[in-house]
């Protein structure tokens, strides 16, 4: 995660649309999930933060026993030696038995769709769940793989030379934003 | 420049960086996570073939190797002594040619003589793991050990750490010593004079006769064990004279601090090394050593394979 | 271990200090608690009113440390009919001695614990010397398994050795010798190659006019050598026990000044005597190691006196007379000494052949060096462990009265010069002529 060489090309959101975007999710999983339990499971890193966001937002439109677990995806993913970078495997936390549970699988960006097929794997490790949706905060596009979100914060265009981030203060940063950076080669 | 996060082969821990051992370490804790889980499997390993390759025989460690590779979702061969060529006069080498046939991705290997492992990784085109080759090196194990005590203790750098019993001839030894120096922690050795190998005192570490001085204030005091085939070999009088000098009792725990680590490579020799009442101690890790030990291993493979994979590119 | 309470002192006495080097000096001792409270030049103050003080007078006698002997036969357990650990500490306190190491060979062998308490515990029964056990290396000596050397460390002993036998394989040796070094021991070893000792005597002239099976100097020359070299290799201190000849003496002064950490004895039979003493076929004077040539003893002379040689031995090993009233070759071996030695070595002073702070260094201050034992010298604050020495006395030894049970000894007959008078052991008399 995180590039060096890197301009910052356009800000899609600001701190306001985040808070927005999250508590709009929140209401739509409400919506179309017909009991009160639910499980949220955040994506290592950058879902993790945005799956905790997304956890008090939920408390609020009533969900009342949310299960909370992290999954790192690091030895599901298809390029797993061959990547350029060779990420650290950090921790998966998920204690409690998937089956029969409503799983909402969640991440900051959607983007090949490569991310979510390797959770898609490991998530059958741990049981057998009644129902997963995936709930990201970014649809930025350009997907490689059959896969699509269904609850996306924002939805936006972006080129292959580009790179999406979520930016929260809790990752430490200065203030929420979600910024579009243009790569130097 | 060395990638602290894959590594060629492991044939020792000598000359391995601080952020490749802290790297393998760290590796582990997201491994041991998997041994917890109800399916204990993820697949980085799928498709990779990793041989053990045990020319002396070790149960348990060759079953650890086992169940790591296979939590790993790799297919695992086994070749021991017994059922080998070996024993028909067939060299090492061409042993390990023939193996290549079968087209191994990674060999984890234990052999009688110092240097096997980088016999092979020299000669033959897979990753080697050295599962202990004469009294040379057994990094796994040290790595397990380190393992076990930044788990416990939170860190390694400046920890005081005894290693106590037959130094002369412990590939645990050996390899613990270059590994804990490596991550900055203090070591103290005693034991026997008959022994400790010849300038050991070269190595930054304190040697002490007697097992009180060694453990006094230690974070960690590990036990090697006293091989029963040594006995004959006019090393010391007797089980009985070893276990009152320098066998591990709680009365000589006592002297470390009050939560000192009690650990053991096994299998112990209960009454000699270590009494069963240390042993069984809530202060003992022993156990844990060996769950620690699949955890390291995978990491170890995970890293071997990984170099591989980027080799093929 | 009883001392006197009681305020002693020791007036007019010739004062041999080894602390201060030089002459002996007249002056006076005082001691108490069996501890020296104060040492002075002179005439010695009268005692002041209501003070309870005893004075020994010592007109005519010198004063030194008292003597510490490293290696001697008291034949307890096992022999008890020759000597015990009781009879031999009488003969080693008239010797003027106040300490005495034990060989391990009696029956059993000092190899456990066990034996090594016994002793100690004989020794304080006896209450005349602190007995110091010498532990055996191997079980029943026999250089296969290693004994519990730890286990008789911890029991007290401070010494170990495999008495008079050689440790035959030389790779064994070297395991004992460090593992004894975990212990803080000194090892001692005796010097002579089996497969070269053909016999009890020296391999020279006398041997060859006399028809008497012999061993050659090399046979000690050999063992000298791969001891020197096993005390390098493992750093262990080591004591050579009981050098005979001239090529050991030159290994060991090599040895030393190579800084290798080895200590030597030499008996008082190879001091005083050589092979003629064999001349008439004497089983009195059938001793081991044999008495060699003279250029040998000499050589032992100058190398005691230049410190090559630290110290001197009794070798004290009593028989019963049926043991030397036989043919050479059949006779046991050894003799009884340890009453003797002051009065030996105190003869070749007069003879011009060793000086006298020679004597008291190689009895009484080198020796408490090699075992890291307090005193062996005459100052406040030092343990009372002295003896009382009449220099210029001169008596005929008669083996059938010695104090020692044991009867045998080369100088049966012979005039001896010197001898104590009155041995003390923190502060108690232990003996007086």
């Amino acid at each position: 995660m995180g590039e060096t060489n890197k301009i910052e090309k356009r800000v899609i959101m600001d701190a306001r649309a985040v808070e927005l975007a999250v508590s709009d999710l929140a209401g739509r999983i409400r919506a179309t999930s017909d009991e009160d339990q639910v499980c949220l499971i955040g994506i290592q890193t950058g879902g993790v933060y945005v799956a905790q966001r997304l956890h008090k937002a939920m408390e609020t439109v009533g969900f009342k026993d949310i299960t909370f677990g992290r999954l790192d995806i690091t030895l599901y993913r298809d390029d797993i030696f061959t990547a350029l970078q060779q990420p650290v495997v950090r921790s998966t936390d998920i204690r409690f038995d998937l089956t029969g549970k409503n799983v909402i699988l969640v991440d900051d960006v959607l983007y090949t769709g490569r991310t979510i097929r390797a959770a898609l794997d490991a998530l059958v490790d741990f049981g057998r769940p009644r129902r997963v949706r995936l709930a990201v905060l970014v649809d930025r596009g350009l997907r490689e793989y059959p896969i699509q979100a269904d609850f996306a914060g924002r939805t936006v265009n972006t080129d292959a030379n580009e790179t999406v981030q979520v930016e929260l203060v809790e990752m430490g940063f200065e203030r929420d934003r979600v910024v579009v950076y243009e790569r130097q080669s | 420049m060395e990638n602290p996060n894959t590594l060629n082969h492991l044939l020792a821990l000598e000359g391995l960086s601080k952020e490749t051992v802290t790297s393998i370490l760290d590796h582990a804790v997201g491994f041991k996570e998997v041994s917890k889980r109800r399916i204990k499997k993820v697949p980085p390993l799928r498709g990779v073939t990793v041989v053990l390759f045990f020319i002396e025989n070790s149960t348990r460690t060759r079953i650890s190797f086992e169940v790591a590779a296979k939590r790993l979702s790799a297919d695992t061969l086994n070749f021991s002594a017994s059922t080998s060529s070996l024993s028909k006069g067939e060299t090492l080498l061409d042993t390990a040619k023939n193996l290549m046939a079968m087209q191994p991705d990674i060999i984890v290997m234990r052999h009688f003589a110092p240097g096997a492992a980088k016999f092979l990784s020299e000669r033959i085109p897979a990753g080697i793991v050295n599962a202990g080759d004469g009294p040379h090196a057994h990094p796994t194990q040290a790595l397990l050990d380190m393992y076990t005590m930044r788990e416990r203790k939170g860190r390694l750098e400046g920890l005081e750490v005894a290693i106590v019993g037959d130094i002369a001839h412990s590939r645990v030894a050996r390899s613990n010593i270059h590994g804990l120096l490596t991550m900055g922690a203090k070591v103290r050795l005693a034991g026997p004079r008959t022994m400790l190998p010849t300038m050991i005192d070269r190595f930054p570490v304190s040697v002490h006769d007697r097992i009180e001085p060694a453990i006094e204030g230690a974070d960690v005091v590990m036990m090697l064990r006293i091989q029963k085939e040594r006995m004959g070999k006019d090393l010391f009088p007797s089980d009985r004279e070893y276990a009152r000098v320098f066998g591990l009792d709680s009365q000589k725990l006592k002297l470390a601090k009050p939560d000192c680590l009690v650990m053991h490579p096994g299998p112990m020799n209960r009454g000699v090394e270590i009494t069963p009442e240390v042993a069984d101690s809530t202060q003992s890790v022993i156990l844990e050593q060996v769950e620690n030990g699949v955890a390291v291993r995978m990491a170890v493979l995970f890293m071997v394979a990984r170099h591989l994979g980027v080799s093929e590119e | 271990m009883m001392v006197t309470v009681m305020r002693t002192r020791i007036v007019n006495c010739q004062i041999f200090d080894p602390a201060t080097g030089g002459d002996a000096f007249p002056g006076w001792v005082e001691f108490e608690n069996g501890v020296i409270t104060a040492v002075g030049k002179g005439q010695a103050p009268a005692p002041s009113a209501g003070a309870e003080i005893t004075d020994i007078d010592g007109q005519g006698f010198t004063l030194a440390p008292s003597f510490v002997d490293m290696y001697a036969n008291f034949c307890e357990p096992g022999y008890e009919y020759r000597e015990t650990v009781a009879s031999g500490s009488r003969a080693a306190a008239s010797g003027g001695y106040t300490a005495v190491c034990l060989r391990p060979d009696t029956d059993p062998i000092i190899q456990r614990s066990d034996v090594v308490r016994f002793l100690l515990e004989r020794g304080v029964f006896a209450n005349m010397v602190d007995i110091f056990p010498i532990g055996a290396l191997s079980m029943n000596m026999e250089g296969q398994t290693m004994a519990e050397i730890g286990e008789m460390a911890a029991a007290g002993a401070r010494l170990v050795g495999e008495g008079n036998t050689f440790v035959k394989r030389t790779g064994f040796l070297r395991r004992c010798m460090e593992y004894a070094g975990n212990f803080g021991l000194v090892v001692m070893l005796t010097n002579e190659d089996p497969s070269l000792a053909e016999g009890p005597c020296h391999e020279g002239f006398m041997s060859t006019s006399r028809g008497l099976k012999c061993t050659p100097v090399q046979a000690e020359e050999i063992a000298v050598a791969r001891h020197i070299a096993l005390a390098e290799l493992t750093g262990t201190p080591t004591h050579l026990v009981k050098i005979s000849s001239a090529a050991g003496v030159r290994l060991i002064r090599d040895a030393r000044a190579r800084g290798i950490n080895i200590t030597a004895s030499v008996s008082i039979h190879n001091l005083a005597l050589n092979e003629d003493a064999n001349a008439g076929y004497d089983a009195m004077t059938k001793v081991w190691p044999p008495l060699r040539a003279e250029e040998d003893r000499r050589a032992l002379l100058a190398a005691l006196e230049d410190g090559t040689i630290d110290i001197v031995v009794s070798d004290h090993d009593p028989h019963v007379i049926e043991g030397k009233e036989v043919e050479f070759d059949l006779a046991t071996v050894g003799a009884s000494s340890i009453e003797l030695t002051f009065g030996v070595l105190n003869t070749l002073v007069e003879r011009g052949e060793l000086k006298f702070a020679t004597v008291i260094r190689a009895l009484a201050t080198a020796p408490r060096k090699i075992m890291h034992l307090d005193g062996g010298v005459i100052s406040a604050g030092m343990p009372a462990d002295l003896v009382l020495l009449d220099r210029k006395a001169v008596r005929k030894v008669c083996g059938a009265e010695l104090v020692s049970q044991g009867v045998n000894t080369p100088f049966d007959g012979t005039d001896l010069a010197g001898c104590p008078v009155m041995t003390f052991r923190r502060g108690r008399i232990t003996f007086a002529a």
